[in-house]
């Protein structure tokens, strides 16, 4: 499946890897937030 | 709650932390995927290692600071360093998995597979599933000052393992490669082109800075969430108190 791929292919996958962990873990902190919110 | 409310607003200079964060972040993005030149015999995947070598940098420092936090924990009893060695650990989890992903996405194409059991990859495996161990004792100790000690106790294993791993491209026989960039007594020894040092460096800074911003913002929901948990606590502590 990969074996297709070129070098760009790769650089795009490992550099939307970092943005899709940065946003998921500000999705993540945003709702705990949003609990404490509802919390108190 | 309207006091919860206003002190979930973030302080503008967190805010204006991130902004500069994202701005300086998007300059990495463009100096590693527009400016780098390619490499001789990478070719234009050298621009993988920016995000991986960061990544995996940032995780190091996030295990040390998780260990120091819980030892001042274990030292001192104060809640802060546990919420503070929490925010380390959440981190160090992140960019672990970002480690492991990266390095994945980045050995298929230049060494021809996703993962081997070799030293390095393994212990480098070991280091994520002891952070998830972090978290799972975590959730299985209700009482809060024991929670933190065991975690603490945790992060210090965590902590051990970390050596090996810096080392394991020079002590074992592995298919990670040697580092390319070594800070010796001697000063900063490249064995890369200067421009791909200084371009790596930068995209360290960059990682530095989100990882900053990331615990600084976790630390800041931890103490609002132990305030809470301490206000709801203590009307409990006196009715028990007037029951006995």
């Amino acid at each position: 499946m990969f074996d297709n791929w070129g070098p760009w292919a790769w650089v795009a996958t490992a550099w939307l890897e970092l943005l899709l962990a940065y946003g998921g873990y500000l999705l993540y902190l945003r709702s705990r937030a949003k609990r404490l919110e509802d919390e108190g | 709650m309207n006091d919860v409310r206003q002190s979930l607003r973030r302080p503008g200079w967190l805010n204006a932390l991130g902004l500069v964060t994202l701005a300086l972040f998007a300059l990495g993005a463009y100096l590693a995927l527009v400016r780098s030149p390619p490499d001789v015999n990478q070719g234009d995947l050298i621009r993988i290692m920016y995000a991986h070598v960061s990544a995996a940098w940032v995780c190091f420092l996030a295990v040390i600071l998780a260990a120091i936090f819980g030892m001042l924990y274990l030292w001192r009893g104060r809640s802060i360093d546990d919420v503070r060695a929490v925010a380390h650990a959440e981190s160090a989890l992140l960019f672990a998995g970002l480690t492991i992903i990266g390095g994945m996405t980045y050995s298929r194409p230049t060494l021809n597979t996703f993962w081997t059991w070799d030293a390095k990859l393994t212990l480098t495996a070991l280091l994520f599933a002891l952070l998830v161990g972090y978290f799972v004792v975590r959730g299985l100790v209700d009482d809060s000052e024991r929670r933190g000690r065991v975690s603490a106790v945790v992060s210090i294993i965590v902590l051990a393992s970390l050596p090996f791993n810096w080392m394991a491209a020079e002590w074992f026989r592995t298919l990670h490669p040697a580092k390319s960039f070594d800070v010796s007594a001697a000063g900063v020894t490249d064995m890369a082109e200067p421009i791909f040092r200084w371009i790596l460096l930068f995209n360290v800074l960059v990682a530095g800075l989100v990882y900053t911003w990331f615990v600084l913002e976790r630390t800041r929901l931890g103490r609002l969430e132990a305030n809470i948990v301490e206000r709801r606590e203590a009307p409990r502590g006196r009715r028990e108190a007037v029951d006995v």
